[in-house]
């Protein structure tokens, strides 16, 4: 219960604070070329392509949790800067 | 924005209590049904009673009045029913009506002015009822409509005439092993979690022992409070409270009921309804009072706001800790009664209760993360990218058309058109793979091998993400070193 009521009184605040940027619903389309509908369509074929070659779907997987990994410690040195864990 | 009706409602705090003691009795005499709900306490049973005038052999009622299994049935008729016939008997009926599923009909004579059965029917007078015992499982469930019928004699098939002007009152001696008789809040809309749309309809039932009618009277609170973000910032100047009932005090004991409909904004709202014994002719309210029933709804109107569900939660977690959370009653709130130092104190559940959060809070709280902030720029584009790339629906390939001028001699060609068809190549290639299956187990390379490629996947994963921590990728060349010293 604390931890919780701690966790949604932060979320308030950083809610309150990032309320003010626009929220993002799709991706951009820059000079015409709309990036959401073209990643859409991307990855709707590549998961096509995916239900037969199996272990690429697997592999790409694997480079998703990946990013994913990299993106969350971009995120911490951005918040933590130098004290982030692993930086040099 | 104002909302008439329940503004209206919330500037009568000043008015006396009496008055509002009268509103608050009005209100029940002018209920959906024709007349009162008393309940009466008979040797530990209940008996509900209601009156009604209908007119010709059958009429239909709404049951108001504590759901629950009836045990008999009584009746009591006026004189002129049966002035001027020759009737030897009336048969009484409950029959469902609208699908409800409290169905009882004897379909038996019963002797007017005479006890047959000695104690399974009893018709004395036209003023004391005729008592039919249920068999079976009748429950009437408040709200649901039921036929009430009553011919003489059945076996003549005679019944009253559409003419006939006949009052009556019923009584259903309910079942009372299973029925809560103390002073407490029994449901109320609308209800928690719930998302309507105007206008909203706030309704109240509760229920008030007679003991609890004493020196002492209940007082009733029926309270909507907005918490969305521009009423939390105004709150400082316009109060975000809406009083639907404020200290209304109940002056009779058993069923009460209230509802109002209106209009208001959309947006998130929690109902909160208390119900608490008061004195000094309701202007102090008894905060020991053991007549504390305060319970909280939460509900969006229209759609929801970010802040409004953070504010909710907030909510559940300080309420939790007395037990009465809105949500998720059986975790958090449960484990907290191990914190009562009067009660079963368990210092396992109250520490888990205190500093581990609930799977619906952890649920909750990640979709106001994604929601608040996550979805905003600019990482609202990584969000949407991963969103796009973790999606696994598929989209047909594109097809290749070629036209090839086939055959020999000069012009004009003969043109052959020749498509293909990738997404055709690949449900056929894939098809043929799980065909060609293992003779010993029966499995396909994909069922062999895939726990294999994924295993190996996960574990380059693991590694490189290891690797980065700990930095072994990144070799000591000494010049680091060098520039200290």
């Amino acid at each position: 219960m604390i931890i919780d009521f701690l966790l949604n009184f932060l979320l308030l605040i950083v809610g309150s604070v990032f309320s003010i940027l626009p929220s993002v619903s799709t991706l951009p389309t820059i000079a015409g070329f709309d990036i959401d509908t073209f990643m859409v369509n991307g990855m709707g074929m590549l998961n096509t392509y995916f239900t037969t070659f199996w272990p690429v779907a697997i592999m790409f997987q694997g480079f998703l949790a990946l990013m994913l990994y990299y993106i969350l410690k971009m995120g911490l040195r951005f918040f933590l800067g130098h004290r982030a864990p692993g930086h040099v | 924005m104002h909302y008439p009706t329940l503004l209206s409602i919330s500037k009568k705090r000043g008015v006396t209590t009496a008055f509002k003691a009268l509103i608050f009795l009005g209100m029940i005499l002018v209920s959906p049904f024709h007349t009162h709900a008393a309940v009466l306490y008979t040797n530990g049973d209940q008996t509900h009673s209601q009156s009604y005038t209908f007119f010709g052999p059958t009429s239909t009622f709404t049951y108001t009045g504590p759901t629950q299994q009836v045990k008999s049935i009584s009746v009591e008729v006026s004189n002129t029913l049966f002035s001027g016939g020759n009737a030897s008997g009336v048969e009484l009926q409950i029959n469902s009506a609208g699908g409800h599923s409290c169905l009882y009909n004897d379909n038996i004579d019963h002797s007017l002015g005479m006890t047959t059965n000695g104690s399974s029917l009893v018709f004395y007078t036209s003023t004391q009822p005729l008592t039919e015992n249920v068999s079976g499982d009748c429950t009437l469930v408040n709200g649901n409509s039921y036929t009430f019928a009553i011919y003489f004699p059945h076996g003549a098939g005679q019944t009253i005439s559409s003419n006939q002007d006949v009052s009556a009152n019923l009584y259903f001696i309910l079942n009372s092993t299973l029925l809560d008789t103390t002073t407490h809040i029994v449901d109320f809309t609308p209800e928690d979690g719930a998302s309507v749309s105007n206008p909203v309809t706030f309704s109240i039932h509760g229920y008030v022992n007679p003991a609890d009618l004493g020196n002492a009277v209940v007082g009733i609170d029926f309270t909507l409070h907005n918490i969305d973000q521009n009423v939390l910032l105004l709150g400082a100047f316009s109060p975000s409270d809406i009083y639907i009932l404020r200290n209304t005090l109940a002056t009779t004991s058993g069923d009460f009921y209230y509802s109002t409909t209106t209009y208001i904004g959309t947006g998130n709202y929690r109902l909160e309804a208390s119900l608490q014994r008061s004195y000094l002719s309701g202007w102090i309210v008894n905060p020991f009072s053991p007549i504390d029933s305060d319970m909280s709804h939460q509900f969006v109107v229209g759609s929801s706001t970010f802040i409004g569900s953070i504010q909710q939660n907030m909510f559940n977690d300080i309420f939790g800790a007395h037990g009465s959370a809105s949500s998720s009653p059986t975790s958090t709130a449960a484990l907290l009664a191990g914190c009562n130092p009067l009660g079963a104190f368990n210092v396992v559940n109250c520490t888990s209760a205190m500093f581990v959060p609930d799977p619906v809070q952890i649920q909750s709280l990640v979709l106001n993360f994604q929601q608040g902030v996550a979805s905003h720029a600019p990482w609202g584009y990584v969000q949407r990218l991963f969103q796009i790339m973790t999606s696994s629906t598929t989209a047909a390939l594109p097809t290749f058309t070629a036209s090839i001028p086939t055959g020999p001699g000069d012009k004009p060609f003969v043109y052959s058109t020749v498509t293909f068809d990738p997404g055709e190549m690949l449900a056929s290639g894939g098809a043929l793979l799980d065909s060609v299956r293992d003779p010993v187990d029966n499995k396909s390379v994909r069922d062999v091998f895939y726990p294999w490629v994924q295993g190996s996947v996960a574990l380059v994963v693991l590694l490189t993400i290891a690797a980065d921590v700990m930095g072994s990728h990144r070799h000591d060349t000494g010049e680091v070193k060098s520039k200290k010293t």
